[in-house]
This record gives structure tokens, sequence and C-alpha cells, in this order.
């Protein structure tokens, strides 16, 4: 009898080891991850208990001092103005983007698919420049300060740039798709029949949609939440252009650490406080909003 | 008799679509009333009516006798049992008997007791804390019961709620709910389009036809009397026959079918000589007998056997009558003391019927 091909004998191979056939095919993501996520984190990580090089770079002393030096008022503002701005954002566009989500999915299908498009559209361009033009809007010789004035509606130019409500109005601009589409998604699941079920049954509106609409949709609002809570609270362009220096988030100081200050070791040392609080404020919201089933699908 | 549901005018359109046309109807309390029709005829639309889930164009909805036409499903003492079911996917069986009861109010302790209650009566018992997922389709029909019986509405409305069911167990369950029915008292409509359940289970039949009604009746009535060639096609099968009257008096009429055979029919004040009509003959109205047979009804034919299909209990034949006028014709094999023999395609035979099984038709 002839000897197996080569071919027969892997594929036999991997009829014996279940796992390691699984894994070869991650193989690839694995090792993605693994050199452009994992490896950079680990020196990221490493950095952020080393001290500061004289010109830039690290000296390889230990040191807790990076994170000591959080405690700062100074930083501990930051550090509570953006998750501030980022939970408000979060709030504001559940506001927004739940009964926009709702008129879509509920729209016949070829408005459906013109309203998702115009959703989608502002992706074409580059946050860089949609958030440039929200400044031209904004300054005091802005359009909108123009306008009013044109109006007699004020006298003197409002400070509308570099506020807080610039960057929310920045933030909720930007990231609208994000907590309209997963919600579009969930709400265009619903069966129409369990809502007039619902109504059948003697709920009025507003209860059906405490208890049927809501909970139904409850994967849509987790999702959407998240994806603009997170990025919000790394964000640093918009809040770089729309808050200035008046204003600054974490991404800011990250990103100022890294850049002009030249201080690799605080500016990882900050990206880890970030990111540890941040992972804490998901877990904590998935169990209290989501309860058991939504923290198991997370993992 | 009360009446719990009174239709007054109901004209319904979406658009240029008229779904339901100048509906009258009158549905005593207590009573097993169906909506029956091929899809599209309007019958759903009609129970979407009642339920509140949509408004009528024109006309009045009263039930109880108040006019609910422009009031919410949730206003409305009526609920449905869905096609679909529509069971609440994120609640336990408990959690959906007792959704409707949590609305009105109702004290924890006697919820508990109610859906307790509710779950016997559909025989679940124990299946609190189950999610519908983990529950079959008939079982899931029953929670959908359940959920809608325990608020004692004034009317229960059912969608085609057998639709989903295989055979065996449709069939169960059309008795079960007739029984259930008759238990609680409560006035059911139903929607089907299944004429066999509808006779099965109803006091009385709507027939429905592109929006209007054909006929109101008992499933006897209908069956027995179709009014309209659309009905007596639709409830069971009939054979149709076109003729002209020859004669007419207090007794009888006299008809000469375009296949040229001369039937009698009942008498009928309002038909007289050479008008057109059509009439029809049930397929298990007629006897069949070799060609020397012994009938004595007028209606008596020579044919020849053209098809044959053996069924077990029945048998099946196409007969051809004066060699134009093919007839259905069904025989119990046991039936009229085995006096009617077996015939095979290409025998000559004797096709009687008597004249009260002629009915005829409106159109």
């Amino acid at each position: 009898m002839q000897p197996p091909s080569l071919r027969i004998r892997i594929l036999k191979f991997f009829n014996r080891h279940e796992n390691t056939r699984a894994f070869s095919i991650l193989f690839p993501c694995i090792f993605w991850i693994g050199i452009f996520f994992l490896l950079p984190l680990v020196f990221m990580g490493i950095y952020s208990f080393l001290e500061r090089g004289l010109y830039g770079g690290v000296s390889w002393i230990f040191t807790w001092e990076n994170y000591t030096r959080f405690v700062d008022p100074l930083y501990l503002k930051i550090l509570l103005r953006t998750f501030r701005i980022s939970f408000i954002t979060t709030v504001i566009l559940l506001f927004i983007g739940y009964p926009m989500a709702y008129r879509i999915a509920r729209a016949n299908k070829r408005w459906r698919n013109i309203l998702l498009f115009l959703v989608i559209l502002p992706f074409w361009t580059s946050d860089l420049i949609r958030t440039y033009a929200w400044m031209l809007i904004l300054r005091d010789t802005g359009l909108l300060n123009g306008l009013l004035q044109y109006l007699h509606i004020i006298r003197e130019p409002l400070t509308m740039l570099y506020t807080e409500g610039a960057i929310l109005l920045g933030l909720t601009y930007v990231y609208l798709p994000f907590m309209v589409l997963p919600l579009y998604a969930s709400i265009e699941r619903l069966d129409p029949s369990l809502l007039e079920a619902a109504e059948d049954l003697g709920a009025t509106p507003f209860w059906r949609f405490l208890k049927v609409t809501m909970p139904l949709t409850k994967s849509g609002i987790l999702a959407g939440s998240l994806l603009v809570f997170i990025p919000s609270v790394g964000v640093f362009v918009v809040s770089d252009l729309l808050g200035g220096a008046k204003v600054m988030m974490i991404g800011n100081l990250v990103q100022l650490q890294f850049g002009p200050a030249r201080n690799w070791p605080f500016g990882s040392a900050a990206s880890f406080i970030l990111m540890a609080i941040v992972l804490f404020a998901v877990f904590a919201y998935l169990r209290f909003a989501g309860g058991k089933e939504a923290l198991e699908e997370a993992r | 008799m009360d009446i719990s549901v009174e239709l007054k005018d109901v004209t319904k359109q979406f658009g240029d679509v008229t779904a339901v046309d100048n509906v009258n109807l009158e549905i005593q309390r207590g009573e097993f009333f169906s909506l029956l029709g091929p899809s599209g005829c309007g019958k759903t639309t009609t129970l979407r009516l009642v339920a509140g889930f949509e408004h009528p164009t024109e006309g009045e909805i009263l039930i109880n006798n108040e006019d609910v036409s422009n009031k919410r499903p949730y206003e409305r003492n009526v609920n449905t049992v869905f096609q679909s079911y529509a069971l609440f996917p994120h609640l336990t069986v408990a959690g959906n008997i007792r959704f409707g009861l949590e609305r009105k109010k109702t004290p924890k302790d006697q919820i508990n007791k109610l859906v307790a209650e509710a779950l016997e009566l559909v025989r679940l018992e124990g299946m609190e804390n189950r999610y519908p997922r983990q529950l079959s389709g008939g079982q899931q029909q029953r929670i959908a019961l359940a959920r809608a019986l325990i608020l004692h509405p004034e009317v229960l409305l059912l969608d085609e709620p057998l639709g989903a069911l295989d055979l065996k167990l449709r069939k169960e369950m059309q008795l079960e709910l007739k029984t259930l029915q008759e238990k609680v008292g409560i006035t059911f409509i139903y929607v089907t389009h299944d004429q066999e359940e509808a006779l099965t289970m109803s006091d009385r039949i709507a027939v429905m036809e592109q929006g209007h009604l054909a006929q109101v009746g008992t499933p006897e009535e209908i069956y027995e009397f179709p009014k309209t060639r659309f009905v007596a096609d639709f409830i069971g099968e009939s054979n149709f026959f076109k003729g002209k009257i020859a004669a007419a008096n207090e007794d009888c009429i006299k008809v000469k079918t375009d296949g040229g055979l001369s039937v009698t029919l009942p008498a009928d004040p309002n038909l007289s000589v050479s008008r057109h009509i059509q009439f029809s003959v049930r397929p298990e109205k007629f006897m069949v007998e070799s060609e020397s047979g012994t009938s004595e009804w007028e209606n008596r034919f020579v044919g020849e056997v053209t098809n044959k299909i053996y069924l077990g209990d029945s048998i099946h034949y196409v007969i051809t009558l004066s060699h134009v006028e093919k007839i259905a014709v069904f025989l119990k094999k046991e039936s009229a003391g085995n006096r009617q023999a077996l015939f095979s395609e290409g025998d000559k035979v004797l096709v009687s019927w008597h004249r009260d099984d002629s009915v005829i038709l409106a159109d």
C-alpha cells in the first residue's frame, strides 16, 4: 500500500487535534493583534513605570511617580470632565438617536435605504474637516454669531467656541451614526405584532415602550452607548479644535505628553489609567443595564 | 339575545384598495363566530378593525353597545390571539400571562392566583418560569390564549390561530378551543381560510369575498344552502349547472341545462320562465346505480364513468352526463345498504338526485 499523501496526513492530524485546527484558522488574527496591539501595549505598560529621559525618551529607572502624579487636582479635574462630557454625549445621543432609528426602521423600504444612506453620509469626509467646519460656525466672527447679530438678536458675539458646550455639540455630531446604526439594527428586528399584542393587552404607548420596546431593543441601546461612550472618552481631535487649551480632555493630555511635552512615561500612565477606568465603567454599565446575560455576551 | 359586537356599514380603505366594503354584522354574546374566506378577502382586516389596530374609513363598530370606532386597542375590552402568537420573548410564561393584569393594577397575590388558574385552564401547569422559545408551537398557542382570556374580554379575537400547527395538533386544538369557548362563555370571533375548521367549530359563519359578506349563517345553512356560486365553491365542493327555465309552477321548476339535461328544481316564486339561472349539487347528493337502476327521483340521467379515485372509506367518480356535463360524485362505500356497487372507468351508470338537493344560486 502507498503511504498516504501529505494532504491526507495533514487532514488526519487536524481531525485528531480539533483545537489545533481552530487555532490555525485564528492564527493570522492572533499574529496581527499580537504584533500591532499587544506588543505596543506592553511597551507602554513598561514605559509608564520609567522616568522621563532628559531630552525625551525614557531613562530605565523604576518609579511610581507617573501614577501618583495623577492625584493632582488638575489632572483629576480633566479626568472628571472627560467622563462628564462622554456621559452627557451618550445620553443626548440616546435621546436623539432612538427616535431617529425608530423612524428609519419603521419607514417603508425605499425611504429606509435613503435615510440610512444619509446617516452614514458624513463618514465620506474626515472628522477633522467636519470639526473645522464647526469651528467656522461657532467662532466669535463665525456664521452663527454673524447671523444672530445680523438679526439683531445679540449685540456682542457669544463665546461658543472653546467651551464644553462646543465639545458636546461636536461629539454628538460626530458620533450620531454610531448610536443610530446599532439602534436601527435592533429596532428593525422587532416584530411589530409584539407591539400590537402589548397594546391589545391594555398597554398605553408609554407603558408599551417601557415594557416591550425598550427591553427588546436593549442590545441596540447597549451597543450604541458603548460605541459612543468609549471613543468619546479617548477623543482628542474634536476636543482639541472645539475645546482648545481651556477645556482639555484626557485624550488631549495624552497627546500633549507624547507630543510637545515629550513625556512618554507620563503619557503612558495616563493612557493606562484611562483604560482601567473605561474597562471598569463598561463592565459596571453592562452589569447594571444589561444584567448577567449582556455581561456573558460581552465576554 | 345580547349583541356583543355590531358592525354598521363598515368600510375600510387602504389608499385605493377597499379591504372591507360596507359590512354589516351582529354577533351575539357567547357566540363562536367565524370569518371565513380566501386570503385577501378582508377577514383579517375586519378582525383588526374590531381589535382597534385599524379604524374604519366609514361606519361604526359597537362593542357591548358602545361605539368604539375611534378607540385605541388598549381602550377596548377586546383581546387578540395572533397568528404568530406574538408572545413576548423577554418574558417568562407567567410574565406573558400577567402582562395585561399588571397594567390593570391587580394586587400581586391575586395576579399569581389568576395566572395559575389560566395555566390550568389551558393545561400547562408548572410552566410559569419557562420562556416562550422553550415551548412547542401548540404550547405557545395555549399561552397566547391564556394571556388573552385572563383579562375576561367581552370578545376574544383569533386570527388563524391554528395555522402554524401540524394537521393532527390542529384537529386536537379545534376541539379544545371549542370546549374552552363553551366553558368560558366569551364571544369568539375566529378568522380562518380553512372551511372545515369553520364548519366544525362555529355557531355561525360569515363567508367573505373581496371585502364584502357573501353569506352569513349557521354551518348547516352555509353548506346546504349556499346563496352564491362563490360560497358553494368555497365551502366544500359543488357541481355547477347553468341553464334556462323551461317551465315553472308552484310545485317545481324545470330547467334545460346548457348541456341539454332536463332538471327538476324546487319551486321558487321569484323565478319565471326563460330566465337563465345557475344551480349547484353537492357531490355526495348523487345516487349511482347500474344502467338498469330503479331510482324514482325525477333527475335521472345515464352517464359514463370517466374517472375514479379510490379513497378507502369513499370513492370519488367523475361522470359525464349526456356526453357534455361532467360531474363529480362522492360515494361512501358502506352507505345506502351497500346498494351502490363499485364501478370502473367506462361503465355506463344511472345517476340520480332529489330535486331538493339542487340549490339555486343568486349569481
